[in-house]
């Protein structure tokens, strides 16, 4: 392959191609997965019995099937709808059954007691769950969903089988025009590291502030 | 002032319980464990709700309409200090003055350091809680209520949680609020406590009041067999 051809295949193809359908994948992805994971993880929280169930199947249908099965089975399912938003339905759902859990956890980990001393003093309920439950909880799960936003960032990979034109589809499509699969492969590689060790490295950043802010110094 | 309460069954655990407190009264709640301490102290602020019977607090009986205004009166010290560990001292201190009785920030600061200063923990002010011993957390708790003003406080088992250097410190300011003039309820263990400087003592077993009388009574005179059990053996470990 020539240097232009290079040129033509990274920059032009999966770069300004597919990159673009990549972001917007993670993007809904994302949002819709924190939307299920912060309401229904704080709906799980409050552990009331028929709620608690269908979330609980819910939990574990999510998390123990594959996403690429879910994907195959909503394309096949659905005879409208594009593949995009299949694919975000299939990553969203997977997604946010993690992030419920995160969250769930998060707020049973406080301590019953910090609700306890606030009901005492009559603090009202605003001020106890902005002033204090709230910067605890996202102490304790804001690595954990840092964790599993980039799970969902590689998760996107997903899409490309049922036909959407990300990256990796860019680059499958790439394959029978020039044949260096390893080295049209490494482009697609190279991309995803880059956005996961950027997504990896804003958490560290991230904990880094919140413990900060929140706990003063933590002496370690 | 008068909090006179009376409870009934909370379940078993408060069975027809009535307890008058009255101003400046230190009364220490005593017995085994179950035997309904705890739930009796709790009930007074509305942490546990009862099934029967009337609370009054200074004549006036209190329920869910008033509860929140008559907690803004009684502060509560717990066995597991249950300090807002996101905040410092500082904070833990202000925020209740602040966001309920909209006080000055530097009046409440001033108040802060005065009483924190009283019970030798002033240098504390920008820790936050992870960063103190237990015992210095519990002062921090009997401040962080004191910032309030209450006509009374609670004490659920205060030292219970604590090693046995540090009891004598949360203790002796224990003492130095009644000294200077807190009507209080304590739940302890803390015998010797007890007959140092409450005032009533109260026996409960079993979700009742065996006996309920003043110091003195309680430890020399004591006609209850079961009470003079339990003094036996908690005051000779």
């Amino acid at each position: 392959m020539t240097m232009l051809e290079r040129y033509a295949i990274f920059v032009q193809t999966l770069l300004q191609k597919g990159l673009p359908m990549t972001l917007k994948l993670i993007g809904a992805s994302l949002l819709f997965a924190l939307l299920i994971g912060v309401v229904f993880g704080i709906l799980r929280s409050f552990k009331l019995p028929v709620i608690d169930k269908i979330l609980g199947l819910y939990a574990m249908i999510c998390r123990g099937i594959p996403t690429i099965i879910f994907l195959l089975f909503f394309y096949a399912y659905f005879t409208t709808g594009t593949q995009f938003w299949i694919a975000v339905l299939a990553i969203s759902l997977v997604e946010g059954a993690y992030m419920m859990e995160i969250v769930k956890g998060g707020l049973l980990s406080i301590d019953r007691g910090q609700w306890e001393a606030a009901r005492s003093m009559s603090l009202p309920l605003t001020v106890t769950i902005v002033n204090i439950i709230l910067p605890q909880v996202l102490l304790v799960t804001i690595p954990a969903l840092m964790g599993q936003i980039v799970m969902l960032v590689k998760g996107t990979a997903v899409a490309a089988t049922i036909g959407c034109m990300d990256v990796v589809r860019r680059a499958q499509l790439l394959l029978p025009k020039y044949s260096y699969p390893l080295e049209i492969y490494a482009y697609v590689l190279v991309i995803f590291f880059v956005m996961c060790h950027f997504l990896t490295w804003l958490g560290k950043k991230l904990e880094k502030t919140v413990v900060e802010r929140i706990m003063g110094e933590v002496n370690v | 002032m008068r909090n006179i309460s009376k409870k009934f069954g909370d379940l078993v655990v408060l069975d027809d319980v009535s307890l008058d407190v009255h101003e400046h009264d230190v009364i220490v709640l005593c017995g085994p464990s179950g035997g309904g301490k705890s739930t009796l102290l709790r009930t007074i602020n509305g942490l546990e709700k009862i099934n029967g019977g009337e609370i009054y607090f200074r004549g006036t009986k209190v329920d869910h309409k008033n509860l929140s205004s008559v907690r803004k009166h009684i502060g509560m010290v717990f066995q597991q200090f249950n300090l807002f560990n996101n905040l410092s001292v500082r904070d833990n201190l202000l925020i209740a003055p602040i966001k309920t009785q909209h006080k000055s920030k530097e009046e409440m600061l001033k108040k802060a350091m005065e009483e924190l200063e009283i019970f030798g923990i002033a240098e504390k002010i920008d820790a936050y809680p992870h960063q103190l011993s237990g015992g210095q957390k519990q002062r921090v708790a009997i401040v962080r209520s004191l910032m309030m003003e209450p006509d009374l406080m609670l004490f659920d088992e205060p030292t219970s949680a604590l090693d046995p250097e540090m009891i004598r410190e949360v203790l002796d300011s224990m003492r130095r609020l009644s000294e200077m003039g807190m009507t209080m309820i304590i739940v302890t263990h803390e015998m010797g406590f007890a007959k140092e400087v409450a005032s009533r003592v109260c026996f409960l077993e079993n979700a009742k009041i065996r006996v309920n009388t003043d110091t003195k009574s309680f430890f020399e005179n004591s006609q209850d067999e079961r009470l003079n059990q339990f003094l036996s053996v908690i005051l000779h470990h």
